[in-house]
C-alpha cells in the first residue's frame, strides 16, 4: 500500500513533466518572452516564471496521461482478448517505460534555472491561511483514508475489479452475478478504462482492490483537486498569495460542507473519489476551465479525451467539451464588449483603433495558446498607471507598439523595485 | 419531450432542496458582475470565468435549453447532473474572496483602519456560517460503518461456504445483504441475480435481463427477508417446492434463508428439498442464516 501511494505521488509528476515538455517545450519558451501591449492593457501582464507550467500542472497532466495509458492498454486487451494478467503486465511495462522516458527527457532537456528571488517576506496572515488550508486538507485526507465504508449506490467498480481478477478476462463475465454475459455489454461501457486501471494497480502492487478504490485513488484525487484549484487561484489572483490562500480555504470549506447531493463536488471528493464522475467534477472540469483561461488548448484536449475514457457519457460528447465551448463563447462575447467599454480618455480615433486591434490580438493570441493571466486586484491599480502612462505618450506624438511595450516593462519593473524597497 | 421538460422544471427543486449552494452561486455571480461593472474592469480572465458561469447557469436553469442539454447527455442522466457544467465551487470561492477583500478594503477606507481586524474576523465568521447553512443542512450521512460490517459478515459466510476458498466455484441464492456484498468480497462466487435486480440504474450497464422465474425467486426472498410474524401460513408447500425447484434449475448450489424466515418456512424448505432431491437434511445454520445445499454430488 505504501509503495502504491508513493508511486501515485511520484509517477504522475514525472509523466506529466515529460508530457508537458513534449507538448509545450518550445512554445513555452517563446510565450514567456512575449509580453505584448494588448495583454498588458488587459491586465494580464506578468512575470516570466508565472507563465511556466508548475508542479501542479505536471501532476494533473500526469494523471491524464496515466488515464490515457490505462485506456490504451485496456483497449488493446479488450479487442485482442488478452487475459487480465497480460493486461496488468502491459500496463506496468508501459507506465514504467514512459516514466523512464520522461525522466530521460527531463534530464536531457534540463535547462538551468536561475534562482528565483523571493518577491517579499511571507506575512503572518499568509502563513496562517496556508496553515489552516493545509490542516483542513490533511483532515480530509485522514477522513478519506480512515473512513470504513464507501458509498456504492449506482456503482459496481469493486465487483468489476474482482471479476477481472477472478476470471482473468475483461468484460466477459457479468460483475454483478458472476455468470457469463448472455446479451453482452454496451460498447461505450467496455471502453471505460478505470476498472481495468484500478485492477491493474491492485494486481501490480498486491493491494486489495477495496483499498485501492477507497483509500489510494481518492487520496490522489484529493491532492490533484487542490492542485487544480491552487492553479485556478493562481490564474485568478496572480501573485496575491493572501487572496489565493483565502480562495483555497473557501474551496476546502465548500467541499466539506457541500456533500449533500451526488452531483456535488464535495460528495465526489469525500465519498466517491475513485469514480469517473468525481474525477471529472473535481479535476477535469476545473482544470479545463483553468487551461481555457490560460489558453493551453492542448491540455484542454487532454481533459476532453480523459473524460471520454473514464465517464460513461453514453454516446454523448462529455462535459469537458461543453465547458470548453461555453468558455469559448464567453471569451468571444466578452472579448468584444470589453474593448468597447474601455474608459481611456485619449484621442478617440487612436483609441478605437487600438481597441479593435487589441481585441483582434487577444482572439488571435488565444488561439495560438499564448498564456495570459490576470493580475491581482492590487495590480489593477498599476495597470491603470500603465494605461495612463501610455495614453500620455499617445497624446504627445505618434508612438510605435514597441515603444509602448518598453514603457510598460519599465513601469512594471519600477513598481517591482518600489515593492522590493518597501 | 414532455417528460424531459417536466424533469427540467422539477429537477431544480431536487437540486435546491437538500442544500443551497445554488443560491450562493447566484449571489456570487451577481456580486462579481456588479463589482466588474462598478470597477469598469477591462477584458481579463475574471470576466471570462464570470461570463462562462452566467452562460452555463442560464442554459441549465432555462427549461428549454436544459432539455437540449439533457438531450446532449443522451437523456439518461437526471437534470441535476446538468449542474456539473456550472462552475459552482470555483465561482462561489472566487466571489467569496472578492467580496471579502472588497468589503474589507471599503471598511478600512471608511474607518481609516480602525477596528479593521475585528471587522475582518466578523466577516469571515459570517461567511463561514453562511456556507455551512447553505451546505449539507440535514447532515446526510452517506457512509457509515454498516457497509463495512455487512461486507465483513458476508465474507465470513462465504469463507464458510467455500471452505476457506477450497471450493470457490459456488452459486448462491439468498437474502439481499448476501447477494449485495458477495461479489464485492469474492469475484469467484456466482449469484442467481445481482444488485441490478433492485438497483435499476445498474441494469443499464448490460443488455442482460432476468427471466420471470428469477424475478419471482427474488420477490420470494424479499418477502422472507422483510417478514414480520409467522410466514409458514403464507406459503403452501407446493409453492415453496416450486421456488426450490426453480433455484436448482438455475444452478444455485446453496439456498440461504434469513433468520426472519422462521422455523416454519425453514421446515417447509427442507421438505420441499427432500421432495425434489430425495434427501432429507436439516438446515445448516451460520451467523443467523439457514443454509441448504441444493445440488447433489
Amino acid at each position: 500500500m505504501f509503495l502504491l501511494m508513493i508511486c501515485l505521488l511520484v509517477v504522475p509528476f514525472l509523466l506529466g513533466a515529460g508530457t508537458l515538455r513534449i507538448l509545450y517545450g518550445k512554445k513555452q519558451k517563446e510565450n514567456t518572452a512575449a509580453i505584448d501591449f494588448e495583454s498588458a492593457r488587459a491586465g494580464i501582464l506578468q512575470k516570466k516564471n508565472d507563465m511556466e507550467m508548475s508542479l501542479a500542472d505536471c501532476y494533473i497532466t500526469g494523471i491524464l496521461v496515466l488515464i490515457g495509458m490505462g485506456e490504451a492498454v485496456h483497449l488493446v486487451s479488450l479487442f485482442a482478448k488478452l487475459s487480465f494478467r497480460v493486461t496488468a503486465g502491459l500496463f506496468a511495462g508501459l507506465a514504467g517505460g514512459c516514466t523512464l522516458i520522461a525522466v530521460f527527457l527531463l534530464l536531457w532537456k534540463r535547462r538551468k534555472k536561475r534562482a528565483q528571488k523571493s518577491t517579499g517576506e511571507v506575512t503572518i496572515a499568509q502563513q496562517g491561511i496556508y496553515l489552516v488550508v493545509g490542516f483542513l486538507i490533511l483532515l480530509q485526507m485522514v477522513y478519506i483514508v480512515t473512513n470504513p465504508g464507501f458509498y456504492r449506490s449506482g456503482d459496481m467498480t469493486l465487483e468489476t475489479i474482482r471479476t477481472f481478477q477472478a476470471s482473468d478476462f475483461i468484460y466477459q463475465i457479468n460483475p454483478l452475478t458472476g455468470q457469463a454475459y448472455s446479451a453482452g455489454v454496451p460498447l461505450r461501457i467496455q471502453i471505460l478504462s478505470l476498472p481495468a486501471l484500478y485492477a491493474s494497480l491492485s494486481s501490480i502492487f498486491g493491494v486489495d482492490p477495496l483499498m485501492v478504490i477507497c483509500q489510494a485513488v481518492p487520496a490522489m484525487v484529493l491532492l490533484g483537486s487542490y492542485l487544480v484549484y491552487g492553479r485556478l487561484g493562481n490564474v485568478l489572483f496572480g501573485r496575491n498569495t493572501v487572496k489565493r490562500g483565502v480562495f483555497l480555504l473557501l474551496v476546502v470549506i465548500l467541499f466539506w460542507a457541500g456533500d449533500y447531493l451526488e452531483v456535488m463536488d464535495g460528495f465526489g471528493i469525500m465519498h466517491a473519489g475513485y469514480r469517473g464522475t468525481a474525477i471529472r467534477s473535481v479535476i477535469l472540469i476545473p482544470y479545463t476551465i483553468t487551461m481555457c483561461l490560460r489558453g493551453r488548448w492542448k491540455s484542454v484536449v487532454l481533459c476532453i479525451l480523459a473524460e471520454a475514457c473514464i465517464v460513461w457519457t453514453f454516446y454523448g460528447m462529455g462535459a469537458c467539451l461543453m465547458v470548453t465551448c461555453l468558455m469559448l463563447c464567453a471569451r468571444f462575447i466578452l472579448g468584444g464588449r470589453a474593448g468597447g467599454r474601455s474608459d481611456r480618455k485619449v484621442d478617440g480615433r487612436v483609441d478605437r483603433r487600438v481597441d479593435r486591434k487589441s481585441d483582434r490580438g487577444v482572439d488571435r493570441k488565444s488561439s495560438r495558446g499564448v498564456d495570459r493571466k490576470s493580475s491581482s486586484e492590487g495590480d489593477r491599480k498599476s495597470n491603470r498607471e500603465v494605461d495612463r502612462k501610455s495614453d500620455s505618450m499617445v497624446g504627445g506624438k505618434r508612438v510605435t507598439k514597441s515603444d509602448r511595450q518598453n514603457c510598460i516593462i519599465r513601469s512594471v519593473s519600477r513598481r517591482d523595485d518600489k515593492c522590493r524597497n518597501s | 419531450m414532455q417528460e424531459l421538460l417536466r424533469n427540467a422544471v422539477n429537477g431544480w427543486t431536487d437540486y435546491i432542496t437538500d442544500g443551497k449552494y445554488a443560491v450562493l452561486f447566484l449571489g456570487s455571480v451577481l456580486y462579481i458582475g456588479y463589482s466588474q461593472y462598478k470597477d469598469r474592469r477591462q477584458l481579463n480572465t475574471h470576466s471570462w470565468l464570470w461570463g462562462y458561469a452566467v452562460l452555463a447557469a442560464s442554459l441549465v436553469m432555462i427549461p428549454l435549453t436544459a432539455v437540449l442539454l439533457m438531450c446532449y447527455q443522451t437523456r439518461f442522466y437526471d437534470y441535476v447532473w446538468l449542474w456539473v457544467l456550472v462552475p459552482v465551487t470555483p465561482v462561489i470561492a472566487y466571489g467569496g474572496t472578492v467580496f471579502y477583500f472588497g468589503s474589507y478594503q471599503d471598511f478600512v477606507k471608511k474607518q481609516n483602519g480602525e477596528n479593521s481586524t475585528l471587522f475582518g474576523i466578523v466577516l469571515a465568521v459570517v461567511g463561514l456560517v453562511m456556507i455551512l447553512l447553505c451546505g449539507n443542512i440535514d447532515r446526510k450521512v452517506w457512509t457509515d460503518g454498516r457497509e463495512a460490517k455487512e461486507m465483513e459478515e458476508t465474507a465470513l459466510l462465504l469463507d464458510y461456504l467455500t471452505e476457506n476458498g477450497k471450493n470457490p466455484d459456488i452459486c448462491l441464492y439468498g437474502p439481499r445483504v448476501v447477494m449485495e456484498y458477495a461479489r464485492s468480497v469474492n469475484g469467484s462466487v456466482k449469484l442467481l441475480y445481482g444488485r441490478n435486480m433492485w438497483e435499476t440504474s445498474l441494469a443499464a450497464y448490460s443488455y442482460d435481463t432476468y427471466d420471470e422465474a428469477v424475478t419471482a425467486l427474488y420477490e420470494w426472498m424479499e418477502e422472507l427477508d422483510t417478514a414480520v410474524g409467522l410466514l409458514e401460513e403464507s406459503y403452501s408447500d407446493e409453492a415453496v417446492q416450486v421456488y426450490v425447484e426453480t433455484a436448482i434449475q438455475y444452478g444455485a448450489d446453496y439456498l440461504i434463508l434469513p433468520q426472519e424466515a422462521g422455523e416454519g418456512v425453514c421446515g417447509q424448505t427442507a421438505s420441499a428439498l427432500a421432495a425434489v432431491t430425495g434427501r432429507l437434511e436439516a438446515a445448516d445454520t451460520f451467523e443467523g442464516y439457514y443454509i441448504f445445499a441444493l445440488q447433489t454430488d
